[in-house]
């Protein structure tokens, strides 16, 4: 899984069934302590999140197909999760900000 | 999955059985305010997307999933057309150079 | 997918057991405009693809999704090989 800050929505007129009704968020890819990598990806969302917040991001197609109760569907990213607070200890902190 | 501007499009008549009729399009990944990421890439289109058009991919093995027949070696499928984004998007670069479809392609040897 | 030119063979004679038979080539990636990017892979041949050839290729665990190459431990494989492409309106390649 992967800590995201949410952007934007997505509005698609023609779009595969599977996103049909659902909700397609761009998120930035962010450091343990939330710091944004420029790094952009698109996900379906499970929990109603909004824009600014920091979600947890899930890449694997059939962790994906389980949660979304689809079999084989073309897609891989999910937001599961709504981030109330990262803890971090300082020298993780420091090694995050390193790479 | 991650978004992409249609430029251009490619034909194979010898290809993996299974991929007779799928439609195989240049598509240059973008960031969410238009400029380049990375290198153009050919992506299968589920879609019916055209050359200009903004649209999102899917990635990985789950790409054959949009395709008619699923066990096929593709990387990328187009699975929607972008009609527009909604949010805070922070700006990369002047809005003047992603207007046209050739001035997305990022130079030769840029770096990633 | 990303565009390539067949570059050379690769021969090895051990190998993975389960990629005997397989036939490797080596690709070299070029751009829309056929440019070579410098980036060099090993794939595996699912098509017939000959040298000089320009053609497509898969990478990832989307290379397994072939008979050739199911199961294996495979992470680029050649699946097209290409007629003509445009950029625009401009013809860039024809075969």
């Amino acid at each position: 899984m992967k800590i995201g800050l949410v952007r934007a929505t997505v509005t698609a007129t023609v779009k595969h069934p599977v996103y049909e009704g659902r909700t397609l968020m761009v998120v930035e890819v962010c450091l343990p302590d939330l710091t944004p990598t420029g790094v952009e990806l698109l996900a379906v969302d499970t929990v109603q999140a909004g824009i600014g917040e920091y979600v947890l991001v899930l890449k694997e197609g059939n962790s994906a197909a389980a949660v979304l109760g689809v079999k084989n569907p073309p897609l891989q990213e999910l937001i599961i999760g709504i981030i109330d607070s990262v803890e971090l200890n300082s020298k993780m902190n420091d090694n995050s900000i390193a790479t | 999955m991650f978004l992409g501007r249609v430029i251009g499009s490619l034909v194979s008549t010898v290809k993996y059985e299974g991929l007779e009729g799928v439609k195989l399009l240049w598509v240059q990944p973008i960031f969410s305010d238009g400029s380049p990421s990375g290198k153009a890439i050919v992506a299968c289109d589920g879609t019916q997307a055209g050359v200009g058009e903004r649209v999102y991919m899917v990635d990985g093995r789950e790409a054959a999933l949009a395709l008619p027949r699923n066990f096929v070696p593709v990387d990328a499928t187009i699975v929607g057309i972008v009609e527009f984004l909604d949010g805070d998007i922070p700006d990369r670069v002047a809005p003047d150079r992603v207007s046209q479809p050739d001035g997305v392609v990022q130079p030769e040897g840029a770096a990633q | 997918m990303n565009l390539a030119r067949v570059a050379g063979t690769v021969v090895a004679t051990q190998k993975e057991a389960s990629l005997t038979g397989a036939k490797l080539l080596i690709l070299e990636r070029l751009s829309e405009r056929m440019k070579p990017l410098g980036d060099f892979v090993v794939a595996v041949d699912a098509v017939g693809a000959g040298e000089g050839e320009v053609v497509l290729y898969a990478a990832g665990s989307s290379a397994r999704q072939t008979t050739i190459t199911k199961e294996r431990p495979v992470d680029a494989v050649i699946m097209a090989i290409v007629d003509s492409f445009t950029i625009g309106d401009e013809t860039v390649f024809r075969k």
